[in-house]
């Protein structure tokens, strides 16, 4: 199923002109929106952010300070914190006391330069599923069932999206539609996911999952429904399911 | 080609009593009920060769049978290697998600 792949306004956050390819949403969308916010007067992390204050702790501009990307940045293994007045790495130095539009605001680049997504491009990764049926899915590990996803098609996949090399640990190879959802290992269905991007990472789609499945072997939610959740918006449904009350700090991995 | 040491694992020791194509679908049954079902990319039809599911020389019915001694698949290839040294070559419809293994029970076994 296609989706729309134009970025679209989230709660309280301005859409952003994206420099990067225009079907990738960049973790620094959301802060340069809350950069352009804070500048203006707005406040804080932005609304939909599973990480609560997270992004205003980690660094809210201030004004006519050179403009830091609200939250925390990670570029590879390194903690580049964006505290005022700090530069990026890779990015030359503000001018002292004028305030500075971040180049690279609109995307969040990994160790080795390779924008990283917060969500798949839908073109690449529409979501594919096995033939299973809840009663499969529910069986105690069944996840170790799954054939491991084979080597040629991880390479596959990161030379689709532009990530011809990383580090290790700083992508996990993600199952759109998760194996405990009855997802496939084919190309449609996975995707490079970051590590380090906050406030949606690998950690938190991962809890998403968990609860999905948890809801699909209660009774609580049909198996389809969940599979098309995922696969349309994985942060919409992160909220829909997750609720704004179960939202936390990341796991300490994402700074 | 590298051995699928997963599936390995679940067909070892097992003999493959009949292969069924159906379409796009080939059905391997094995003496313990089991069945294992792959999305392959053509229909077989008639021909004497083994192997299953890439074209009009690829019989079900002569696809060979035997006692599974090991698995390996590379691509969209997949061999069922048997005692016997005869291997029945199957093409997959793609490189995964196209092999399902379910036990006489329907329990599902394997996934791919």
């Amino acid at each position: 199923m296609l989706r729309s792949i134009a970025p679209r306004p989230r709660d309280g956050i301005a859409s952003v002109p994206d420099p990067g390819p225009p079907v990738w949403r960049w973790a620094g969308a959301l802060a340069a929106a809350a950069l352009i916010s804070a500048c203006q007067g707005g406040q804080g992390a932005p609304k939909g952010d599973p990480n609560g204050s997270a992004g205003a702790a980690a660094g809210a501009p201030t004004a006519g300070a050179p403009a830091p990307a609200a939250g925390r940045d990670q570029v590879g293994g390194g903690d580049v914190a964006t505290a005022a007045g700090a530069s990026r790495v890779g990015e030359p130095p503000a001018a002292s006391g004028a305030p500075r539009l971040p180049q690279y605001a609109a995307r969040t680049l990994d160790s080795l330069g390779n924008p990283a997504p917060l969500e798949p491009d839908p073109r690449l990764t529409p979501g594919d599923t096995l033939p299973v049926s809840t009663e499969d899915i529910c069986v105690a590990g069944y996840s170790r069932k799954v054939r491991n996803v084979p080597a040629e098609v991880r390479r596959e996949v990161y030379a689709r999206y532009g990530v011809p090399s990383h580090r290790p640990g700083e992508y996990e190879l993600d199952h759109l539609i998760s194996l405990e959802l009855g997802g496939s290992n084919s190309v449609r269905n996975l995707w490079p996911e970051s590590h380090w991007t906050t406030p949606w990472n690998a950690r938190v789609k991962d809890r998403l999952e968990n609860r999905l499945h948890r809801d699909v072997c209660d009774g609580r939610l049909d198996l389809h429904t969940a599979q098309r959740a995922i696969a349309t918006d994985w942060i919409a449904a992160y909220g829909q399911y997750m609720g704004r009350s179960a939202v936390r700090r990341p796991a300490s991995g994402a700074r | 080609m590298a051995a699928n040491h997963k599936l390995t694992g679940v067909l070892k020791g097992r003999t493959a009593t009949q292969v069924e194509a159906l379409g796009a679908t080939t059905v391997v049954h094995f003496d313990d009920g089991s069945t294992m079902t792959v999305q392959t990319t053509v229909a077989a039809a008639a021909g004497s060769t083994a192997e299953v599911g890439s074209g009009p020389a690829a019989p079900a019915s002569a696809a060979p049978l035997g006692r599974v001694r090991g698995v390996r698949q590379q691509g969209t290839t997949l061999d069922i290697d048997y005692d016997n040294g005869v291997t029945l070559e199957l093409r997959t419809a793609e490189a995964t998600s196209s092999v399902l293994v379910r036990a006489r029970d329907h329990t599902l076994e394997y996934a791919d």
